[in-house]
């Protein structure tokens, strides 16, 4: 037993060894492709949400759309020509000015 | 008991042996963990390479979801940009019969009773409607229903009963425009008016987006997307403030004359934009029931009727032009009749045995015009109206314009070319002869008028020479002297110089003329430096005074008055005080 040169008990840091001078290539390349496919993973969730997100937006654009439409024509309804001479001249006594009290400013 | 020492010293030397690897066992659960394996690569090949069609395709029907994006119609408003027609998305409410039944039908009738009651339906109405169309997959049950409404029903939650997204044409300007703007079909295509000429226009293209939906019906892809082309919004040359005084006042006059209608058409003579086209009776474009053709016509562009005297203007323009007359020569008036051939032309208002042509046209003589007329030959008066454009389309190019009837002949009685002379023998519609007038207002330059806001000034066409056009724009403006005896002083309009021809013409019926009259002004101001131009036309005027100088110009005045106003454009009498701050 005492000639045998390489003890069971190394094999773990003989594996470890191997890894870091034969097998560093692989190893490195088993290390990207483990990084790689979890930025896959990573950025197709980052993806989805914002893609989700950019919807919501979508939905919420359409929604200030029409509440815009909506506001003009209440704007509209309520600045109405003739409703606002009949307020004009009924609640605040405004009058419609004639040519007597113009007065041309060159 | 032996035996089973026995046995039990046998297995004790059996275990020992070192013969517990028994091949063919060994051999059977290899094959058996290999073919399970061959098999469930061979299947997961098989879906995945061979086959995947019908997978991929059921997968997609359970997350494909194609949107549709609708796009709003363009939006219609007035040169300031104040909206005259706004699409608003809507719903329409509609039932699958058959749905309806496989789920049981009318069993939560107080369910059924509220959907009628918010569609404004009769109860037992709706009901029988749905047991009729029994067998039927759509139904629309109602159209054009307001969001809230739509959130009501849907929460409602009936079977069978679906949402479908529409768009609606409101008019905030309601009946004052309703006539230019026109309106749409419950399909969303314009009808009439500027709605129906500039369909394509404003019409957009409806976009499609295919996306992929998670379980919670969020969307996760974007798969693809045909952009949707939003309808284009239209600037109107309208300036809706004059549009809403000449309006209120016409409606007015059709019930104080009273009249038929009375149709006003107001264009900028630099530009030969119209800023204002008003129709009275109107109706409410965003009221479906309230659409009867006499109330929708757009008489401004569909009614021609002969000018009567607001043509006399062209006939003094080409008498002046051919070298017959000048500004001063003296024409002698017989008396109030005139025989011609076996007719007699006759003047409504007294006039001097000898006149000037500025005093025949203040004084709007038949009998002066006759002279003039007769005096030259008939091809060189056509020839004039035609260069002015009495016998061509206006431009504005809406939908439903008439270009009324010239005549087109080569004999001529005596009487026939007296007529013409004062306006009849030809019929032209109102948005023609402001066509003309704006001519007149622009110095002989005659441009295309046009319903758009235009960006650059197209370039016109001289016509008629500027100086003698200066000249009748003077006489005209005496027609607005009270004092003179000018028979369209009505038309006046304080602190500004007005030019105006009023006429008054019979209506033409099947064989002759009725009873009927047609009332006219037409006018530009102010006359220093002519800025507008103006026609009002009243059909039928019912009350003692039918003359466009009492019917016609009073509308005229007002409505002039406010657009002068609101325009910002200097008066230019004397009449007004001024301040000089500038240049002391």
């Amino acid at each position: 037993m005492s000639l045998d040169p390489q003890p069971p008990s190394n094999l773990a840091r003989l594996i470890a060894r191997d890894i870091v001078s034969v097998g560093r290539v692989p190893a490195i390349l088993l290390i990207l492709i483990l990084i790689s496919a979890l930025a896959v993973v990573y950025i197709t969730h980052q993806s989805r949400q914002m893609i989700a997100q950019q919807e919501q937006l979508f939905i919420e654009r359409d929604q200030l759309d029409i509440e815009w439409r909506n506001q003009i024509l209440e704007e509209n309804s309520l600045a109405e020509h003739s409703r606002v001479e009949r307020f004009a001249e009924e609640e605040i006594n405004m009058k419609r000015p004639s040519a007597k009290n113009e007065i041309v400013v060159q | 008991m032996a035996l089973f020492k026995s046995s039990k010293t046998k297995n004790q030397r059996r275990q020992k042996a070192p013969s517990a690897f028994i091949p063919w066992r060994f051999g059977v659960i290899c094959g058996c963990i290999f073919l399970a394996l061959a098999a469930l690569i061979g299947r997961a090949a098989y879906i995945q390479v061979l086959e995947p069609g019908r997978l991929i395709q059921e997968g997609d029907l359970r997350s494909l979801r194609v949107k549709a994006m609708p796009s709003a119609r363009g939006i219609i408003s007035d040169r300031n940009g104040e909206q005259l027609a706004v699409s608003v998305p809507v719903q329409a409410v509609w039932a699958d019969p058959v749905q309806i039944y496989k789920n049981g039908g009318m069993q939560q009738v107080e369910r059924w009773h509220a959907l009628a009651d918010v569609l404004g339906l009769d109860r037992q109405e709706l009901l029988a409607r749905l047991e009729k169309y029994q067998k039927r997959r759509f139904v629309y049950l109602a159209r054009q229903v307001s969001p809230a409404m739509a959130d009501y029903v849907s929460k409602l939650k009936l079977p069978g009963i679906g949402l479908k997204d529409e768009s609606r044409r409101f008019y905030p300007s309601g009946e004052v425009s309703a006539h230019l703007i026109g309106v749409t079909g419950i399909d969303g295509h314009g009808l009439e008016g500027v709605e129906r000429t500039y369909d394509g226009w404003l019409t957009g293209e409806p976009g499609r987006r295919t996306v992929r939906k998670d379980r919670y019906g969020r969307v996760v892809e974007n798969i693809s997307l045909q952009k949707r082309e939003p309808g284009k919004p239209l600037e109107l040359s309208i300036d809706q403030r004059i549009q809403a005084v000449a309006y209120r006042t016409m409606k007015e006059a059709i019930v104080n004359l009273p009249a038929t209608s009375a149709s006003l058409v107001l264009a900028d003579v630099n530009t030969g934009e119209i800023l204002a086209m008003v129709n009275a009776p109107s109706f409410n474009p965003n009221n479906r029931n309230d659409r009867q053709s006499y109330k929708m016509r757009n008489r401004v562009i569909t009614d021609s009727f002969e000018p009567g005297s607001t043509v006399k203007p062209f006939g003094v323009l080409e008498a002046m032009e051919s070298g017959i007359v000048d500004e001063s020569t003296l024409i002698k008036i017989p008396g109030r009749r005139l025989r011609v051939g076996s007719n007699y032309v006759s003047d409504v208002s007294r006039i001097e045995k000898e006149a000037t042509v500025g005093r025949i046209l203040q004084k709007s003589s038949n009998i002066g015009m006759t002279k003039l007329s007769l005096a030259m030959p008939i091809e060189d008066l056509i020839e004039m109206y035609q260069r002015v454009g009495f016998d061509e389309p206006s431009g504005i190019n809406l939908v439903g314009e008439a270009v009324g009837l010239f005549p087109n002949r080569r004999r001529w009685s005596d009487i026939e070319r007296a007529t013409f002379a004062y306006g009849y023998g030809l019929s032209v519609t109102p948005i023609q002869l402001v066509h003309v007038y704006a001519t007149l207002g622009a110095k002989g330059l005659k441009r295309p008028l046009s319903i758009l806001k235009t960006e650059k000034i197209v370039p016109g066409k001289q016509v008629i020479d500027p100086k003698l056009v200066e000249e009748v724009l003077t006489m005209i403006e005496s027609v607005t002297d009270k004092a003179g005896g000018g028979g369209g002083w009505r038309a006046r309009v304080p602190g500004y110089r007005v030019g105006v021809k009023t006429g008054t013409a019979k209506k033409a019926i099947a064989g002759g003329y009725g009873d009927d009259y047609i009332a006219y002004t037409a006018g530009v101001a102010p006359i220093s430096k002519p800025r507008l131009a103006m026609v009002v036309m009243v059909n039928e005027p019912k009350g003692e005074q039918y003359y466009g100088g009492a019917v016609a110009a009073p509308i005229f005045a007002e409505v002039m008055q406010s657009a002068l106003q609101i325009l910002n454009v200097p008066p230019d009498a004397d009449t007004i005080d001024k301040m000089n701050i500038v240049n002391k």
